[in-house]
C-alpha cells in the first residue's frame, strides 16, 4: 500500500475512479478531467458497490462519487472507503446545494464537495486539492456556513417546559399550588379525569416522577414563589 | 383209746389248721402260680392225698394254668397228663363239694375225689383232691381243705387286685403320655409354623399313640377332588407313587372319603376294599396288613383330608386308639382349615395390596395406633416423601384445612376414623410437601375391621384434585363472567302467560326499561305503552303472528325511558305450547343494543371517514400531479423552449456572439437545474430519506425561510439516529403543513418549532404568536386547511394531536407519535 502510494505521488499523475450512475455525466466529467495534465481516470463505476470494489482493487488517489446512486448510496460508499482503500480521497459530486448533505458527507469523510451545475473548474480543483490532502467545497457553500449548520443541528438549548400546552401549563400551575384534581377540574371547567390525564402527560414530558419533583420544577421556572 | 385218738386227731387237725392259716404270710409277693403250687404242696402235706389238681383261670394268671401235685416224689409230666385226662369228665361239670369215686389213674384201686372252687367267682380256679382213704374226706379233712383253698383264694384275689391296680396305673400313665403328646401337637397346631413338619408330627403322634407301624396324612386337593399325601412315615417309593393321588372309592382312604366316615380294615388281604384291586399288591409290598383311615372333617363340615395309620399285622385298633385318632383328626382338620383360610387370606390380601399398589389413586392404611402400615407409590408422590417411622395417620408433611388453618396429623379425617370409626368421602385437605408444593387433596376414609368386627385401622384413598378445583374455579368464574356479560350486554328475560295475560320480567328487564321492580305492575299493555309509538303496531303484529303460527320472532324496537332518552332493544321470543299444542306462554329475551347501534354508527362513520380520506388522498395525488404537470409545462417547458431557440444553429455568428448565446443558454440551464431541484424537493426531500428527520427538517427550514421570509426558531432534543420511515415522514409532513399554515394565515415573522424525543415518544410542536383561529370551526369545515390531514396522519400512527388556538391568541400545535428506534443502516446490512 505504501509502495503504490509513493509511486502515485512520485509520478505526478493523479489516478481517479469516477462513480456516477448517469453515463452522460460520466462522459462529461471524464472529458473534463482528461483534458487536464496529470489526471488519469483509471476506471468508471455505475453504482456504489462497483465503486467500492474498484477502489479496493485499484487504490486510486481520488474517487469522484455521486451521492445518489442505486445499490449502495454515496454516503455508504463514503463510510466503506477508509477500510477498503485508506489512501483514497473522496470528492463528492452532488446536485444538492444543501447544508445538510454537505455536513453529512463531510462528517462521513469526504474531502471535497462539488455541485453539479457549478463551474467545471471546480471539479478539477477539488481533485487536485484532494490529492494534496486539502479540502475543497463549491463556492455556494462555505465552511463557515457548514459550521453554522452543524451548530444548528447540534442539540440546542431545548427546554421541555416550552413543549407544554396551555392546558398543561394551567394544570401544572394548579398542581404546584397544591390543588387536588377535583379542585383543579372545577377551576378549569373540565372533568377531574381530564385533569389527571393532563397531569400524567405533562409529568412525562418534563420527566417528573412525583409531586415533589413537580413542585421543584414549578419553583425553578418561577411558577410559584418559595415561601421563605 | 377212742378218746385219746379223738383228742390226738383233734390236736393234729388244729396244728394243721394253724399251719394252713400261716400260708398267706408265706405267699407274700408270690405269683399266682407259686401260690397254687404252695397250696397243692400244703394240701398234700396235711391230708392223706394221692394227688392235687389245680386249675387257674386266665383272669388270675394271664393264661389258663393247670398243675398237678402227687404224693410221689417227682411229678412227672405223665402224671399230669394222666390225671388231667382222668379228671376231664369231672372238670367238665364239677360237682362242687360232693365226693366222687374214680379209678386211680396213677395206681391201683379207687380214689375218692372232691372238688373245691378257688375264689368266689367260680371261674377263677378249681382244686381237685384225690385220696385212697375210703372215708375221705372226713369232716376235719374237709375243713382243712376248705381253709387251705380259701386262704389261697384270698391271696390270689389280693394278687389279682394288686395286679389290676398296677395295670390300671400303667395304662393311666400311658394315656397320660398320649394325652400330653396330643396336647403338645395341638399347641403346635395353634401356634402354627411350618405346615409340612407339623403335619408330619401329627402322623408321628398318631403312630405313637395308637401303636401303629406307619401313617400318613392326605389333603384334599379341591381342584382335582383327589387326596394327596402331604406327610408320611414308614412308606417308600412304590406305595407313595401309587397312592400319590387317591380318588373317591379307591383304597381305604378313598372309601373313607366316599363314605365320609372312618374305615377300618382289619386284614387287607380279606377286605373287599382291596381284594381284587392292584392296590392290594402295593399295600402288601409295603408291609401293611391292617389299616384305618379317618376323614379330617373341618368345623364347617367340609372334608379337608385323611389321617391313616397302618399295621404290619392284621388287627383292629383298640377303641381307645380310635378315640385318640378322632381327637387328633379333629385338631388336624381345624388346623388345616385355618391354615388354608389364612393362606387364602394371605393370597387375597397380597393380591389386594398388589392391586392397591398399582391403581393410579393414592392409597394408604394405618393401624389402630395410626402407624402407616401400607402405602402405594402414588401416595408417596402426593406426599413428596416416604412416610417417616413416627408419622401418624398421614404421610403428608403438613396439612391445612380449606380455610388455610393448620391441620394437625392427629386431627385429620384418618385419625377421626381410626378413633371413632367415622368414614368420610371427598373431604378436602390441603397437603404440603417438604418442597413446599401444595395440593388440594380429596380424602376418602373408611375404617378397617378384623374378622371379628373389631376396628383395627383405616384406609384412605385420596387424590390430587388441584386441577379439578382449578377447573371448578374457572367454571365458576366463567359463569360469573356470563352473568356479568349478560348484565353488561343488558339482556333481560320475560315471560307472558297467554291465559292470564300476566307478564313476568327479570330484574335486568326492569333495569333496561329504567324501572324499579316494585314501581310498576307489568302487563303487555303497559309494555306496549313504553314502546315508541311508531314501533308499536309493528311489534303487536309480529307477536300476534308468532302466537298464531306457534312460532318464534325476533325484532328491534325503540323504547322511551322516563328521562326521555330513547333506547334500542333487540328482542327474541317464542311460544310455548301445552300438550294439546295450544300456545299457553310466550317467553323471550330483550337486549339493549343502543350502544351496539351507536358503535355500528361509529363504525359506519369511521368507514365513511376512511372513504373520505382515501378520496382526499386521491385528490391530493391528483393535485400533486397537476402541480407537477403545471411546473413541468410552465417552468421546465418554457425554459427548454427558450433553450432550444438559443441553440438554433446559425451559420454566420461571430465567436463573441456565439459565446454570448452559449452563456445565455447556460444561464437557462442553471435556472432549469434549480427548478428541477425545487420540484424534486417539493415532491420528496432527499435529505429526509438519505439523512434522516433532523437534516430533512433543517433543509425544509432553509427553503421555507428562503421562500417565506418567516424565520424558524428550531429547538430539538434526542434526535440522533434514524426513526421508522413512516414516523419520519409523518413528523416531517406535520411540521411542513403547520409551517405552511403559519406562512399563509398567521401573519408573523417568526415561528417556533420544537422536536424532542423522550423514551418511546416523538414530540413535535409548532407555535406562532399570530392571528390564531377557532379550531372547532376550522376542523368542522368540509375542506380544512390541512389540520384534518395532520390529525389523520397522527391517528394513523396511534399518536396524539393537540391544536390550541384562539382568534388573536396565536396557535400551538402539538403532536406526539409513538416511536421505535430502527437500525440506522438497515438497508445496507446485507453487505
Amino acid at each position: 500500500m505504501n509502495h503504490s502510494r509513493r509511486n502515485s505521488e512520485k509520478s505526478t499523475t493523479i489516478s481517479i475512479i469516477l462513480a456516477d450512475d448517469h453515463p452522460v455525466v460520466r462522459l462529461g466529467v471524464r472529458a473534463l478531467l482528461e483534458s487536464e495534465q496529470g489526471l488519469s481516470v483509471v476506471a468508471e463505476a455505475s453504482d456504489g458497490l462497483e465503486a467500492v470494489r474498484l477502489a479496493a482493487r485499484l487504490k486510486p488517489v481520488v474517487l469522484i462519487l455521486d451521492l445518489m446512486m442505486p445499490g449502495l448510496s454515496g454516503l455508504e460508499v463514503l463510510r466503506l472507503i477508509p477500510q477498503r482503500s485508506p489512501q483514497t480521497r473522496v470528492v463528492v459530486l452532488s446536485m444538492h446545494n444543501n447544508h445538510a448533505f454537505i455536513a453529512a458527507t463531510l462528517r462521513n469523510g469526504a474531502t471535497g464537495y462539488v455541485l453539479k451545475g457549478g463551474p467545471e473548474k471546480d471539479v478539477v480543483r477539488a481533485v487536485r486539492e484532494a490529492a494534496a490532502g486539502r479540502r475543497f467545497l463549491s463556492p455556494p457553500v462555505t465552511e463557515v456556513a457548514i459550521d453554522a449548520y452543524i451548530e444548528q443541528a447540534r442539540a440546542g438549548s431545548f427546554d421541555p417546559h416550552e413543549t407544554l400546552t396551555a392546558r398543561e401549563r394551567e394544570v401544572l400551575q394548579l398542581a404546584a399550588e397544591g390543588k387536588t384534581s377535583p379542585e383543579s377540574a372545577a377551576r378549569l371547567h373540565i372533568s377531574p379525569r381530564t385533569v389527571e390525564n393532563h397531569r400524567a402527560h405533562l409529568m412525562r414530558k418534563l420527566g417528573l416522577h412525583n409531586h415533589s419533583e413537580l413542585v421543584c420544577h414549578a419553583v425553578r421556572h418561577g411558577l410559584i414563589a418559595v415561601e421563605n | 383209746m377212742e378218746l385219746v385218738s379223738e383228742q390226738s386227731r383233734t390236736r393234729r387237725t388244729i396244728r394243721d389248721l394253724v399251719a394252713l392259716s400261716a400260708l398267706p404270710a408265706v405267699w407274700v409277693d408270690c405269683k399266682p402260680l407259686q401260690v397254687a403250687e404252695g397250696l397243692a404242696d400244703a394240701l398234700l402235706g396235711t391230708l392223706p392225698l394221692e394227688f392235687v389238681y389245680l386249675q387257674l383261670s386266665p383272669r388270675v394268671c394271664g393264661d389258663e394254668q393247670a398243675l398237678v401235685r402227687t404224693s410221689f416224689e417227682s411229678n412227672s409230666a405223665d402224671h399230669v397228663r394222666t390225671i388231667s385226662h382222668a379228671l376231664a369228665p369231672v372238670l367238665d361239670s364239677p360237682n362242687l363239694g360232693s365226693v366222687q369215686s374214680i379209678p386211680n389213674p396213677i395206681g391201683g384201686g379207687t380214689l375218692r375225689i372232691v372238688a373245691a372252687p378257688v375264689g368266689l367267682p367260680l371261674a377263677d380256679g378249681l382244686v381237685v383232691a384225690g385220696s385212697k382213704q375210703t372215708d375221705f374226706p372226713s369232716e376235719d379233712e374237709r375243713l382243712l381243705l376248705d381253709v387251705g383253698v380259701n386262704h389261697a383264694a384270698m391271696v390270689l384275689q389280693r394278687i389279682m387286685a394288686e395286679e389290676a391296680q398296677r395295670k390300671s396305673e400303667q395304662s393311666l400313665a400311658a394315656d397320660l403320655a398320649d394325652m400330653s403328646r396330643l396336647q403338645e401337637v395341638s399347641t403346635k397346631l395353634v401356634q402354627a409354623g411350618d405346615s409340612s413338619s407339623l403335619l408330619l408330627e401329627i402322623v408321628d403322634t398318631a403312630i405313637a399313640v395308637t401303636s401303629a407301624d406307619m401313617g400318613n396324612i392326605q389333603l384334599l386337593d379341591r381342584d382335582s377332588g383327589s387326596l394327596k399325601i402331604v406327610a408320611d412315615r414308614g412308606f417308600e417309593s412304590p406305595f407313595l407313587e401309587f397312592f400319590n393321588a387317591v380318588n373317591e372309592g379307591q383304597g381305604a382312604c378313598g372309601t373313607a372319603m366316599q363314605r365320609g366316615q372312618r374305615v377300618v380294615i382289619e386284614d387287607v388281604s380279606k377286605s373287599p376294599v382291596f381284594v381284587g384291586t392292584p392296590a392290594l399288591d402295593v399295600i402288601l409290598a409295603a408291609g401293611v396288613r391292617a389299616v384305618q383311615s379317618t376323614p379330617l372333617i373341618a368345623r364347617s363340615g367340609r372334608l379337608v383330608g385323611m389321617l391313616s395309620t397302618y399295621y404290619r399285622v392284621p388287627r383292629r385298633p383298640a377303641d381307645r386308639d380310635l378315640h385318640v385318632i378322632d381327637q387328633l383328626a379333629r385338631q388336624a382338620a381345624d388346623w388345616i382349615e385355618r391354615t388354608q383360610a389364612e393362606e387364602a387370606l394371605r393370597l387375597s390380601e397380597g393380591r389386594i395390596r398388589q392391586l392397591l399398589s398399582l391403581i393410579p389413586a393414592a392409597v394408604y392404611t394405618c393401624d389402630a395406633e395410626g402407624r402407616i402400615d401400607f402405602y402405594n407409590q402414588r401416595a408417596t408422590e402426593l406426599w413428596g416423601r416416604e412416610p417417616a417411622a413416627d408419622d401418624r395417620f398421614c404421610g403428608s408433611w403438613r396439612m391445612y384445612r380449606p380455610d388455610g388453618s393448620v391441620l394437625l396429623h392427629d386431627q385429620c379425617p384418618m385419625a377421626a376414623c381410626v378413633r371413632e370409626g367415622r368414614s368420610v368421602r371427598d373431604t378436602l385437605v390441603m397437603t404440603e410437601q417438604p418442597s413446599g408444593i401444595r395440593a388440594v387433596v380429596s380424602f376418602n376414609v373408611q375404617p378397617l375391621h378384623d374378622h371379628q368386627g373389631r376396628r383395627v385401622g383405616a384406609i384412605n384413598l385420596f387424590e390430587d384434585i388441584t386441577d379439578r378445583e382449578r377447573v371448578l374455579a374457572e367454571l365458576k368464574q366463567s359463569e360469573r363472567r356470563l352473568s356479568e356479560a349478560q348484565q353488561v350486554a343488558h339482556i333481560g328475560s320475560w315471560e307472558r302467560d297467554l291465559r292470564t295475560d300476566q307478564v313476568t320480567w327479570s330484574d335486568e328487564m326492569y333495569d333496561i326499561f329504567g324501572l324499579k321492580a316494585d314501581e310498576i305492575d307489568v302487563s303487555y299493555q303497559r309494555f306496549l305503552q313504553l314502546i315508541v309509538p311508531e314501533d308499536v303496531d309493528r311489534i303487536r303484529a309480529l307477536v300476534d303472528e308468532a302466537i298464531r303460527e306457534r312460532g318464534r320472532f325476533s325484532c328491534d324496537y325503540r323504547i322511551t325511558l322516563a328521562d326521555g332518552s330513547v333506547r334500542v332493544l333487540h328482542e327474541r321470543g317464542g311460544t310455548i305450547l301445552n300438550e294439546q299444542g295450544v300456545p299457553i306462554r310466550l317467553v323471550g329475551t330483550a337486549q339493549d343494543i343502543t350502544e351496539l347501534r351507536e358503535a355500528e354508527q361509529a363504525m359506519r362513520e369511521y368507514a365513511g371517514r376512511l372513504q373520505t380520506l382515501s378520496r382526499r388522498l386521491l385528490e391530493v395525488q391528483e393535485e400533486e400531479r397537476r402541480h407537477l404537470a403545471r411546473e413541468l409545462h410552465d417552468e421546465v417547458g418554457q425554459m427548454l423552449t427558450g433553450l432550444r431557440l438559443i441553440l438554433k444553429p446559425t451559420a454566420d455568428l461571430t465567436a463573441n456572439a456565439a459565446n454570448a448565446e452559449v452563456e445565455k443558454a447556460r444561464a437557462l440551464v442553471d435556472d432549469l437545474l434549480e427548478t428541477v431541484r425545487q420540484l424534486s424537493f417539493d415532491l420528496r426531500p432527499a435529505a429526509l430519506d438519505q439523512l434522516g428527520l433532523l437534516p430533512g427538517l433543517l433543509a425544509l427550514f432553509d427553503r421555507y425561510t428562503g421562500q417565506t421570509d418567516v424565520r424558524v426558531n428550531f429547538k430539538h432534543q434526542g434526535l440522533d439516529g434514524r426513526l421508522a420511515p413512516e414516523v419520519e415522514t409523518t413528523a416531517y409532513r406535520i411540521v411542513q403543513e403547520a409551517l405552511t399554515n403559519v406562512a399563509r394565515h398567521a401573519g408573523v415573522a417568526e415561528v417556533a418549532v420544537r422536536v424532542w424525543r423522550t423514551g418511546d415518544t416523538l414530540g413535535l410542536q409548532v407555535e406562532d404568536r399570530g392571528r390564531g383561529f377557532d379550531p372547532e370551526a376550522v376542523l368542522g369545515a368540509p375542506r380544512s386547511s390541512g389540520l384534518a390531514g395532520m390529525r389523520e396522519r397522527v391517528e394513523l400512527l396511534s399518536g396524539r394531536l393537540t391544536i390550541e388556538s384562539r382568534p388573536a391568541g396565536g396557535t400551538l400545535i402539538t403532536a406526539e407519535l409513538p416511536v421505535r428506534r430502527t437500525n440506522t443502516h438497515e438497508s445496507f446490512s446485507k453487505e
